[in-house]
């Protein structure tokens, strides 16, 4: 009897080890090595109006053993396709006729998409990616200066594909980072606008093949609705970050009257809150930006040993900040008439009742509306030294 | 089938997945469309009817000790109409089971197996739940003393590692228009809530009865809690577009990255979800099945258990057309349909119960109530 039990538990066991071998994954059981791990895919527009669907698609083997066979090199570690149709899913179709295994978005890191593209209206497409099952909606979003596929074409020389490259790039936040969800968050915002991170070549160092260099973020482009409809350079796209509470990294350079040379700080951390008044019928918006500072680069003759001579260099730094915020304001407000700042959101959260009134008039009340600054840097630290370094201790002033 | 004991605290263990399990998935999303960025206050109207629920439960098992509604009704609307409650109550859990099992089905399918037949995945499902069941109680109980310390501990850390990507904002402007919207988008999770009902199924088993209103209660807050903070933490990450998916919660869970290290969390979630549902299931299929046992006077519900599971893979193929009719039907009539059935008809019980006991004898009935 204890023998036929023995048995007949290991028939048991074997029957629900044989399902487990069959059932895994059901009808959509897919090996390894039938997908094609898509890396990042750029949308051009081509002639008639089609859609051109680039797709970057690491190739495993080579990324698995890496350089350390020392036969690296010659042999790329991804591979792109392209295909075309009238619509993203369509391109795709077309695409997966060229590949022997089957595409497969769930490592997808970064979405470019091609100047005439983001010029046409990209909601389409970011329908596309948010509705299917498999992309992540934390993917970066790029707008490429000319086409996007000659950009995931790049061969980087550190990272291993041009979308890492773009996507560390993105998440340094030197200049805009925004996901696909992000993206769509702004779309759907008050103001309807969205600025995305803009990408170029960066021209190889002599002797190099031209396609052995980067991508880098070096603008931002502006949509409106879901068009782009301009472009802002980084200086501005900093003063914009400063207002939208964004900036990560920063380096200000103030010089400070009656002194010479430069004094150069690095923003620590900062703080913006944008706050909307109402008074005697007129709206104004007030920016209230605190910043953290510590020196990088001493280039006067001022000991920061003295509290007096940090709160000089503080006014100073505060009027460089605001500068740059002005000139963004100068540009996007006033010439582009564009509210990229989220001043029509900070209304709706604040006034609730009386936006609903003035939504309507928005892009007219808009160019017009007063904005006050006021920025209060505090620098915490000197760095390493007080004095300024190689001036004779004579020459310092206190 | 009344041998089988199980503890209040596995009462309220059962009752935990049995709502929260479907709860999380396509409410969050037909709240949003109501009450947009109000919808974390809904879980907290909804609960009221989950308050509602447990106190009519509490009450009539009072009145009624040792029986179920299948049989109580009986003694309330006399022979004719209570079999007539009786067997309303087994087609509505038999209905909702099978929608039960749909929503589960839609929501494999429709992200993880895409190719694999919706009926395949269900039936599978039901087979589990169909073995669960034939156990008895005391072995649910247990598996959910087990199981369900883990979903919780599991939908913690998810609400912890969403952190680094909320945005307080999203908030903001707090009631914009009144508190009409939240309450508007209370309307489905409360009928989620009134599934306490199913606890009228369950207490008769309970050996620590006098405890049953306190852990049925505390069932109702930790859904709550559980769907405030599901609720709060997805409006945290989307925001305005928050409504706009299908599976609020599965999408941000999609969102997380932590260091560009820990990403692709999901798998993980729907390996403990799945857990969740299926315990969840098995308390929906195991309140039809000794309901109906009772209903034709069995003395032992095992036998219906595998037929019952059938018809339960074939009415889930039928509750609807489609993914889009299911969710208009969760989030319009659907609402009204569950909390009539689980919260309506039973406190209507229970009043003419009361209005009985008075007519007939008024001291009984109190006095019992006072020995508790």
């Amino acid at each position: 009897m204890a023998i036929g039990k023995k048995v007949r538990r290991a028939l048991v066991f074997l029957l629900v080890s044989i399902n487990v071998v069959i059932l895994g994954g059901c009808w959509d059981r897919e090996e390894i090595n039938d997908i094609a791990i898509v890396l990042g895919i750029g949308i051009d527009r081509v002639k008639n109006g089609n859609i051109r669907l680039t797709v970057e698609i690491a190739v495993p083997r080579v990324i698995g053993s890496g350089q350390m066979g020392g036969t690296g090199g010659d042999k790329e570690e991804t591979i792109i396709r392209s295909g075309t149709g009238v619509t993203i899913a369509d391109a795709i179709a077309q695409l997966q006729e060229r590949l022997p295994r089957r595409l497969f978005w769930g490592h997808m890191k970064i979405v470019i998409f091609g100047e005439q593209a983001a010029k046409v209206g990209i909601r389409e497409h970011l329908d596309f990616l948010i509705r299917h099952p498999q992309t992540r909606t934390r993917c970066n979003v790029f707008v490429g200066k000319g086409s996007a596929k000659s950009m995931l074409e790049l061969i980087p020389p550190i990272e291993q594909s041009a979308s890492e490259v773009l996507r560390e790039m993105a998440e340094s936040r030197t200049l805009m980072r925004k996901t696909a969800k992000e993206t769509l968050q702004t779309l759907n915002s008050e103001a309807e606008t969205v600025l995305l991170p803009m990408v170029k070549v960066l021209p190889p160092p002599k002797g190099k093949k031209e396609i052995e260099t980067i991508p880098f973020i070096y603008s931002t482009a502006v949509f409106k609705k879901d068009r782009m409809i301009g472009q802002i350079d980084d200086y501005i796209t900093r003063g914009v970050l400063w207002i939208r509470d964004e900036i990560k990294l920063a380096h200000v350079t103030a010089r400070v009257p009656g002194e010479r040379g430069n004094i150069t700080s690095r923003m620590i951390r900062a703080h913006t809150d944008i706050t909307p008044k109402h008074e005697k019928g007129r709206w104004k918006i007030i920016v209230n930006v605190t910043s953290e500072h510590d020196i990088i680069l001493n280039g006067t003759k001022l000991d920061l040993l003295s509290e007096r001579n940090i709160q000089r260099i503080e006014t100073e730094l505060e009027k460089d900040i605001k500068r740059r915020m002005r000139s963004a304001l100068d540009q996007l407000q006033k010439d582009m008439k564009v509210d990229v700042f989220g001043f029509a959101d900070a209304i709706h959260k604040k006034y609730p009742s009386r936006w609903r009134h003035l939504k309507k008039r928005w892009n007219d009340v808009f160019p017009d509306l007063p904005v006050e600054l006021n920025i209060t840097v505090k620098v915490r630290r000197p760095g390493m030294n007080f004095p300024p370094q190689g001036v004779p201790e004579q020459e310092v002033k206190e | 089938m009344e041998n089988e004991k199980i503890t209040s605290v596995q009462m309220m263990m059962l009752l935990y997945p049995a709502i929260t399990a479907t709860a999380i998935l396509l409410v969050p999303g037909v709240t949003a469309q109501h009450a947009q960025q109000d919808m974390w206050l809904s879980p907290i109207w909804a609960s009221l009817i989950g308050f509602l629920t447990v106190h009519i439960t509490v009450q009539l098992y009072r009145l009624y000790p040792k029986k179920t509604p299948i049989e109580y009704s009986v003694d309330i609307a006399g022979p004719f109409f209570g079999k007539f409650i009786g067997l309303l109550l087994l087609f509505f859990y038999f209905h909702v089971t099978a929608i039960i099992i749909r929503e589960y089905g839609e929501f494999v399918v429709g992200n993880f197996l895409f190719r694999t037949p919706i009926d395949f995945v269900m039936g599978a499902m039901v087979f589990v739940c169909a073995v669960a069941v034939r156990s008895g109680i005391a072995v649910l109980g247990r598996l959910a003393q087990i199981l369900v310390p883990v979903v919780i501990l599991l939908l913690t850390i998810i609400v912890i590692l969403v952190f680094p990507d909320i945005e307080l904002e999203n908030m903001f402007p707090m009631f914009e228009n009144g508190l009409l919207p939240s309450i508007m988008g209370a309307a489905t999770p409360q009928s989620w809530f009134s599934e306490c009902f199913l606890m009228a199924f369950l207490l008769p088993h309970v050996i620590d009865e006098n405890h049953g209103r306190r852990w049925g209660n505390i069932a109702v807050v930790s859904i709550m809690l559980t769907l405030f903070f599901t609720n709060l933490a997805t409006l945290f990450v989307f925001g305005n577009i928050t409504a706009s998916f299908v599976y609020p919660v599965i999408s941000v869970v999609r969102y997380i990255s932590i260091a560009d290290f820990l990403e692709h969390v999901e798998v993980v979630v729907m390996a403990l979800w799945v857990v969740g549902v299926f315990l969840k299931i098995s308390v929906f299929y195991y309140a039809l099945v000794t309901g109906l046992a009772r209903w034709l006077n069995l003395s032992q519900y095992e036998p219906l258990v595998f037929s019952v599971g059938l018809l339960l893979c074939l009415l889930s193929n039928w509750s609807a057309n489609d993914l889009v009719e299911l969710t208009h039907f969760l989030g319009t009539t659907g609402s009204f349909y569950l909390s009539f059935v689980q919260t309506v008809i039973p406190l209507f019980l229970l009043l003419v119960a009361k209005w009985r006991n008075r007519a007939a004898s008024p001291q009984p009935a109190v006095s019992h109530q006072e020995r508790k």
